[in-house]
């Protein structure tokens, strides 16, 4: 798996967005880098295009991007907020379903909500079975309701991506603190054994921890059918000017230059090495005595939020 | 982050310990309680020179990486005032 970041220009501004690199501008891939990338993908047997932002509809050239993802036969995973134009709606149309998923990140926002709201509501609605719903908590008192609504009223994939609003190392981005996953976790249990008497199942980003769970929630996980995971690798995030980062919320720390011979196995080997010594530690202080930790069962949640907590 | 990236050590209370990380030579060490005990009260009661040699012997590690070791962390809790003088 790798990310292709194709702008960091976005049309919201989500406080917890960590696709932000530190002291870099907003800017658009050049094309040259984007067929680069494809071929990166290729060299590594990635079987899927993964295109993300900032708001990646809002590329200049986004219809010719989109053409050429086509071209490889890969599927094509979009990542967008939703709010995007009408000619970007009709492009993502000419997809079958089963070629192209939108991935709509409909996290409801403080600032202009309803706004926001009812435009992804019409954009999930036209692209119907070809969106499926993404969900980042940044604060502990979420309601998940409205993915509920979406996806019984707009005939969307019945699974919705969820995610933890993870710290930037820059600790510029408004983040879930680790002490508040266990009420979290809690929430996610009950929503999802909800989500299962209705068809939907949940699947899990990376950074969740076994332990923001008691036991009945993991075994109500279990029966949810949710697609849980304990993940800290490096996904591999290609960003605007061509460089391979380790992820976007580590952006500053590891990262090398996109070349020729770039694969993308030996990139996340080399990432994991060249992090290994912050991987010993987890979120919390007392990973040092957990059995999963030391197994190798969960990493101890998100390298950001481990480095963070480094004084 | 309040802490300048090019100095290179950093450090972390463990349940079990003290997890020190040498950033630029990529290396982790860690102390136990009873070696985090005795290191916390070494910090400031110790001549410099025999808490070299305590990490050195403690730990297993070369005497000069334990000497650079001590030195940058010296400096750093110095910088946060966590130590008035060696």
């Amino acid at each position: 798996m790798a990310n292709i970041c194709i702008t960091s220009v976005c049309n919201r501004q989500c406080s917890y967005c960590f696709a932000h690199e530190p002291n870099t501008p907003p800017a658009f891939m050049k094309l040259d880098d984007f067929k680069r990338s494809i071929a990166f993908l290729d060299r590594s047997f990635v079987d899927q295009v993964r295109i993300l932002g900032g708001e990646p509809t809002l590329h200049p050239d986004f219809k010719e991007i989109i053409k050429l993802a086509r071209n490889t036969s890969k599927k094509i995973l979009l990542f967008t907020n939703g709010l995007i134009s009408d000619e970007a709606i009709e492009l993502l149309m000419g997809f079958a379903p089963e070629n192209l998923t939108a991935i709509v990140n409909v996290t409801p926002l403080d600032v202009n909500r309803e706004d926001a709201l009812s435009k992804q509501r019409q954009v999930v609605k036209r692209l119907g079975p070809r969106a499926a719903l993404s969900f980042n908590i940044y604060k502990p008192d979420i309601s998940f309701e409205i993915l509920i609504d979406l996806i019984e009223n707009c005939d969307t994939q019945r699974m919705i991506r969820l995610g933890l609003a993870l710290p930037c190392l820059d600790g510029k981005n408004e983040s879930l603190p680790p002490r508040q996953y266990p009420s979290v976790g809690s929430r996610i249990v009950r929503f999802a054994s909800r989500g299962a008497d209705l068809g939907i199942t949940l699947s899990f980003d990376c950074g969740f921890v076994s332990c923001m769970f008691d036991e009945d929630g993991l075994e109500a996980l279990k029966e949810a059918k949710a697609d849980i995971g304990w993940r800290c690798n490096p996904i591999l995030d290609i960003n605007t000017s061509g460089r391979v980062l380790h992820c976007l919320p580590l952006a500053g720390k590891y990262s090398e230059p996109l070349s020729d011979e770039s694969d993308a196995a030996v990139l996340r080997k080399r990432f994991i090495e060249q992090s290994q010594h912050w991987r010993r530690a987890g979120i919390y202080r007392d990973c040092s005595l957990c059995d999963l930790k030391h197994s190798g069962v969960c990493p101890g949640g998100c390298l950001s939020a481990t480095i963070r907590r480094f004084q | 982050m309040n802490y300048n990236p090019a100095r290179g050590v950093r450090w972390a209370v463990e349940e079990d310990g003290i997890l020190i990380v040498d950033q630029r030579e990529k290396k982790s060490l860690k102390l136990n309680q009873t070696e985090s005990a005795l290191w916390q009260l070494n910090m400031v009661r110790t001549p410099y020179s025999q808490l070299s040699l305590f990490l050195s012997l403690v730990k297993g590690i070369p005497i000069i990486e334990a000497d650079r070791f001590i030195e940058e962390l010296f400096e750093l809790w110095r910088k946060q005032r966590f130590l008035t003088d060696r």
